[in-house]
């Protein structure tokens, strides 16, 4: 008697192991998921600031972007609680220290905050801007 | 009289039976959740896979020469931009076309696009058992599925296949390529998705 009931309880625990298991791997997949659309957004929105004027590229900074759902819908990552302007990117634009007047460089961050299968995700890429000689 | 201590053969056939009675609803429950590890995996994977074929698709394209950018009129082209379906014009700004032709810097000369490759191209060719008429004719699922072939050199090349669509977006010097494919989900529905990729192209 001794026996089965560790024999079932062990059982139990396994079973409980088992489907543990398969709803991290669940979670962990949406997570990933939301991460690739927050890359792929990060991405096209930094290829599409090199058609951008360098001289109105600092006006951009602070200015939101949406993250394209994996569907093709306008919006694919809900934003925080609290952002400014709804939207789940941001682009930021500081001068680089080596900037000047006649050369001027910029470090472009694009940057995702959303919440979705986790509490709070961020992904963010930088890049170098400057004129093309 | 000496007692042995033991079980009896009744005693172990009840025990046996009761592990394997167990030991099966262990084995369905972990066969289930293998199952749906994996049709979950092959909506993921797929998804990844076309992220990849936007990717390539675009790297392919970054040396484009966007004054040598052409896109395969159709017979709405006609007459107004071609004189026949299936000529290489000039694109319309924010216009999506499913077959593109282009050359490319040769990558010779760093910085300079004088030195030009042969005519390279994208086309999606809807696959054998499908035709390009909105419906799923061969039940799969997919709607005029096919490959997207590459023209490379005069090498057609299969970079991605299982697409329902490829197209490809001018705006200026912006380039949008969207491709969309589907994967049968757990529930066995179809779940479509989308991978977007947007290209500067900065060679005259």
């Amino acid at each position: 008697m001794v026996e089965l009931l560790t024999g079932m309880v062990i059982a139990v625990l396994l079973i409980g192991a088992a489907l543990v298991g398969v709803t991290q791997h669940q979670s962990q997949r949406r997570v990933h998921g939301e991460q690739i659309l927050a890359m792929s957004a990060c991405r096209n929105m930094l290829e599409t600031l090199r058609s951008v004027d360098m001289a109105t590229l600092p006006t951009l900074e602070g200015q939101g972007f949406e993250v394209i759902g994996q569907n093709g819908e306008a919006r694919g990552l809900t934003p925080l609680q609290g952002d400014a302007d709804g939207m789940a990117g941001e682009i930021h634009v500081t001068p680089h220290a080596r900037s000047q007047t006649s050369n001027p460089l910029y470090v472009v961050t694009a940057r995702v905050r959303w919440r979705g299968a986790t509490r709070g995700g961020n992904f963010a890429m930088q890049t170098l801007m400057g004129e093309r000689r | 009289m000496n007692r042995q201590s033991g079980f009896t053969l009744v005693e172990l056939t009840l025990v046996a039976s009761l592990l394997a009675m167990v030991m099966a609803g262990i084995a369905t429950f972990l066969s289930a959740a293998t199952t749906s590890i994996r049709l979950d995996d092959n909506v993921a994977v797929a998804m990844e896979s076309l992220q990849r074929s936007a990717i390539r698709v675009s790297q392919v394209m970054r040396p484009c020469s966007i004054s040598t950018y052409r896109v395969l009129s159709t017979a709405a082209d006609v007459p107004l931009t071609a004189a026949a379906a299936g000529e290489w014009i000039e694109p319309v700004d924010g216009e999506s076309r499913a077959a593109i032709q282009f050359r490319s810097a040769t990558g010779a000369l760093s910085l300079n696009a004088e030195q030009l490759t042969d005519p390279r191209g994208f086309r999606l060719e809807v696959e054998t058992g499908e035709t390009a008429n909105g419906a799923d004719d061969d039940n799969d699922g997919m709607v005029d599925e096919g490959r997207l072939m590459m023209n490379y050199d005069g090498i057609p090349v299969a970079l991605a296949s299982n697409l329902e669509a490829a197209t490809f977006t001018l705006n200026g010097r912006l380039l949008t390529i969207t491709l969309q494919s589907a994967a049968r989900t757990r529930a066995g529905v179809m779940q479509r998705f989308v991978a977007n990729e947007v290209l500067y192209l900065r060679n005259n």
